[in-house]
């Protein structure tokens, strides 16, 4: 089976959130989220790891490393970027990200199209809408194989929109506890550093063995 | 003691100022008993060997789930809300229908918690699920119909903790008694669809808003002159038990109200007053009430205070003043995140039919109600409009001694008093144990008399001769057992101050329609329910609503009335409390980065709340899909509806497949089936996500 996305969220989140998803041409002026699946020999690319228990425990993570620190203990990787950062020991990051998050939202909630390819024409179809209705348009005696590839691949699709409306959301209450914790100096870099953060602890993820 | 000595209840009937049921020698209890032994009856024999099976399988770490689960974790536990099955498209579904929407809050807290590891975890047993679809269904049977058996819970098949919803009409008792020897069994049930909003509110607010309570222990123990049941009670069951407690829980601090401390204008200060712990426990006379009497639903189960003078001094029906009823809470007490332990006759509620004549061998069972209800009281504190009390544990029917004596046991000790249930019950809840787990210490205890029971009247059924106290301290000890319920969702726990910590209320929000005009009046909302308000608000009504978070200290449990927040149409940036706060941060002027991305945030989210109704599924089945495709406006166009499903926002599931013909076929009704699944988990998973965003960006920094 193989996977392609025509919107892939950004280049930095990506390898990260999508999941077995390859970039596909985008359609113009075409605001629907389209996925195509086919059947084929070729492997999907390899999985990121799923970054939804990332993104879960996010919170509790940075609520964590704003608490006193028990002697001898170490802080993660993430905590301690975050931490130097505040304190003004390396530079903050200064990307504007909020745009492209915002757009991360709206893709997670966006019109969406799953389509899985019976030679050269659409096989199965299915609409989704941003509420999660589905509406599943199949050739009559679409093989079995078929079925089982577009079941597939409506759930890497819905597991994607979820994991992207998530990551925004996550974000922002990164975003606003950094804030909130250490007063009006960091709230113009608190977007960022909660950006920076959660991509840091998902890069830590990825990297772990057996995610 | 011997078997002429009389065994007392501890219930006054207040209509006529006797005792509800007169001391009676364990001779005669014994007569009654035997007389028709519960193995004549094939479902409480059932009932009686799964009791067995289970005290046998017993051990110090099972608490009703399966091995392995800890009874803590909502995720690994499962929790589900049982409603009883109701006829379609009838006044009683449509009240259903407006019951789940109001307890909608709780359920999606519920939801979130349940389903942090798999989705199967939460369950809302509705329609075809409810209990009572099927012919005579008792708990067996219903349990076999959602796939689980007897034996340790399993919460694949039926999650660990269970909230009933329904009168015990609806949903007896005996389901009630039966779930909660393997399960965590919890009960809600109230006259009016806002109470039991307004309970999902106080649960969700005690659980999200950083409700705190102080460490305080509140234990009520009613003495009344001449009256052996109440000082038996306040000798061996109170006084002890705050003995015992007072070094083990150190952190805690015990008020004890003992004899003439406990007072109804004590008990009025413990349930929401300026004494309010986070436990109270009380042992006490039930109220009780003859069948016809006008009183009966409001008072019955009311607690009887130090104020009744005895039965000696007092003669006649019993005055108000003398008992504490669900009317006597006021307005303003303020009893949010509290627990109660009532240890009274008819505490919780009343049944239909005098248990005690069931085993008599009479021909009919003496009705001592119009109508199976539940206890005022627990009701009126669980809706308490000013934050309501999180569960109430008490007595169903009579409440005995044996609870907490146990006769021939004092020889090496001095004392005949056994509380190691009691102990171990209140010592999980001060630990901050699910209610529903804390009670499982009674649940083994009926396990093991009812185990013992029925073994002994299985032997006497074959000529044995018996012991006719020891029979009758059995009989009793189980009935006593076994009738412990818990009135609210069994999965709250004591919402606690750390230790040595300050208490402090839930923070709580006010959501409004942003448009101008008349203010209407303030609901009290935590995240969970603005989420759930929006989604069932009118398309209209949902499009203009917002949530606009009340200064931090307006945010008491007080309603809130006419505070600016309330009154004034909430700027788009400024929607979330939290994140209203850090627009303040950023400074006048332009919006920067973090506003921009907010009120874009903001936007898809409230878009998408907004838009949230029934869950629709369609399949088509087409001959030539680029024609079926074509017409974007049109994407049905050449194709043909094979399969329709639309979920409820109360989960209620309704399919529409082809009539006549070839029905539908197998692989299209598989593949639909699949695809109704994968939109429902994802339904939950971009609900849960929306939520615990709003939660949290809705909590004070």
């Amino acid at each position: 089976m193989s996977l392609e996305w025509s919107s892939p969220a950004g280049p930095a989140a990506l390898g990260l959130l999508a999941g077995p998803w390859r970039r596909s041409a985008v359609a113009d002026g075409d605001p629907t989220e389209v996925f195509r699946a086919r059947i084929s020999d070729e492997g999907p690319p390899p999985l990121a790891a799923d970054p939804l228990r990332t993104l879960i425990t996010a919170s509790s993570r940075l609520h964590a490393a704003f608490q006193p620190l028990a002697p001898g203990v170490v802080l993660a990787r993430a905590e301690a970027e975050l931490l130097r950062a505040l304190a003004g020991d390396t530079a903050g990051p200064n990307l504007d990200v909020g745009p492209w998050l915002a757009e991360l939202a709206r893709r997670g909630t966006a019109l969406a199209r799953v389509e899985t390819a019976f030679g050269r024409s659409p096989g199965v179809v299915t609409t989704i809408s941003a509420t999660g209705d589905m509406e599943m348009h199949m050739l009559a005696e679409a093989p079995a194989e078929l079925l089982m590839v577009h079941r597939r691949a409506v759930a890497a699709a819905l597991h994607t929109r979820a994991t992207l409306l998530r990551a925004a959301l996550t974000t922002a209450e990164l975003a606003a506890l950094i804030a909130a914790v250490t007063g009006p100096a960091a709230a113009a870099v608190a977007l960022p550093l909660a950006w920076r953060f959660l991509h840091t602890l998902l890069a830590e993820a990825n990297q772990s063995p057996g995610d | 003691m011997d078997s002429t000595s009389p065994l007392y209840f501890n219930g006054i009937n207040a209509s006529t100022g006797e005792y509800l049921f007169p001391p009676s020698s364990a001779e005669a209890l014994v007569r009654e008993v035997t007389g028709q032994g519960p193995l004549d009856d094939p479902e409480q024999d059932n009932h009686l060997a799964e009791l067995r099976d289970r005290f046998e399988s017993a051990t110090t770490v099972h608490f009703g789930a399966k091995m392995g689960i800890d009874v803590n974790d909502l995720a690994q536990t499962g929790w589900a809300v049982v409603f009883p099955a109701v006829r379609p498209d009838t006044d009683a579904a449509r009240r259903q229908d407006a019951i789940a929407e109001a307890l909608m809050p709780l359920l999606d807290l519920r939801r979130t918690q349940a389903t942090a590891q798999d989705e199967r975890f939460f369950k809302i047993y509705r329609g075809i699920d409810g209990f009572g679809g099927r012919r005579e269904e008792n708990k067996q049977r219903y349990l076999a119909h959602l796939g689980a058996g007897p034996g340790p819970a399993d919460p694949i098949k039926v999650p660990y903790y269970l909230l009933l919803v329904g009168s015990p009409e609806e949903l007896p008792y005996s389901l009630q008694f039966q779930l909660d020897v393997q399960y965590a069994v919890g009960r809600l049930h109230f006259d009016t669809v806002e109470e039991y909003a307004q309970y999902a509110r106080s649960v969700v607010a005690a659980e999200t808003g950083g409700l705190q309570l102080a460490r305080e222990l509140a234990m009520f123990g009613v003495a009344n002159a001449d009256d052996p049941a109440t000082q038996l009670s306040a000798r061996n069951l109170v006084a002890p038990l705050a003995d015992i407690l007072t070094p083990l829980v150190p952190d805690w601090k015990i008020r004890r109200y003992e004899g003439a401390q406990a007072t109804k204008a004590n008990l009025a200060r413990i349930l929401g007053g300026d004494a309010t712990p986070a436990l109270v426990f009380t042992a006490s006379h039930g109220a009780g009430f003859s069948r016809g009497d006008p009183l009966q639903r409001a008072h019955q189960g009311a607690l009887m205070c130090q104020d009744w003078p005895g039965p000696a001094a007092w003669r006649g029906p019993i005055s108000p003043d003398f008992y504490f009823a669900g009317e006597d809470l006021r307005p303003e007490a303020r009893p949010h995140g509290l627990i109660m332990f009532n240890f009274a006759c008819y505490g919780a509620g009343t049944p239909l039919y005098n248990d005690y004549g069931q085993r008599s061998g009479a021909k009919t069972r003496e009705q001592i109600a119009d109508a199976a209800f539940l206890a005022a009281l627990p009701q009126r504190l669980l809706a308490h409009p000013g934050g309501g009390a999180l569960a109430t544990i008490g007595h169903v029917e009579r409440a005995w001694g044996t609870s907490f004596v146990w006769r021939g046991s004092g020889k090496r000790t001095g004392s005949t008093a056994q509380l190691a249930v009691f102990e171990s019950t209140i010592r999980s809840l001060l630990g901050g144990l699910p209610v529903g787990a804390a009670l499982e210490f009674f649940n083994e205890r009926y396990a093991e008399l009812a185990s013992d029971l029925s073994q002994e009247l299985e032997e006497i059924n074959f000529g044995r001769k018996f012991n006719a106290v020891e029979l009758a301290d059995m009989w009793t000890a189980n009935n006593d057992a076994r009738a412990y319920a818990i009135i609210g969702d069994p999965a709250v726990r004591l919402p606690l101050a750390p230790v040595g910590g300050a208490p402090r209320p839930a923070q709580t929000l006010v959501l409004r329609a942003a448009t101008a005009g008349p203010a209407e009046p303030p609901v009290q909302a935590q995240a969970q329910a603005q989420a759930a308000t929006v989604a069932a608000a009118p398309a209209e009504a949902k499009a203009q609503a917002t949530v606009a978070a009340a200064p931090a200290e307006a945010q008491a449990p007080a309603p809130a009335t006419g505070d600016t927040a309330s009154t004034r149409a909430p700027a788009p940036g400024e929607t979330f409390g939290l994140l209203a706060r850090l627009r303040g941060l950023g400074g006048a002027g332009e919006p920067g980065p973090f506003q921009l991305f907010t009120e874009g945030l903001l936007h898809t989210v409230a878009k998408t709340l907004t838009d949230l109704g029934n869950l629709e599924v369609r399949t088509f089945v087409a001959r030539d899909m680029q024609v079926a495709l074509s017409d974007p406006r049109h994407p049905s166009a050449g194709s043909e509806l094979r399969a329709f499903t639309r979920v409820s926002l109360g989960g209620d599931l309704e399919s529409c497949v082809p009539a006549g013909g070839d029905g539908v076929d197998a692989a299209v009704w598989a593949l639909h089936v699949d695809m109704v699944k994968q939109a429902q988990a994802h339904r939950a998973e971009l609900l849960r996500a929306l939520l615990e965003a709003t939660t949290h960006l809705t909590k004070p920094g």
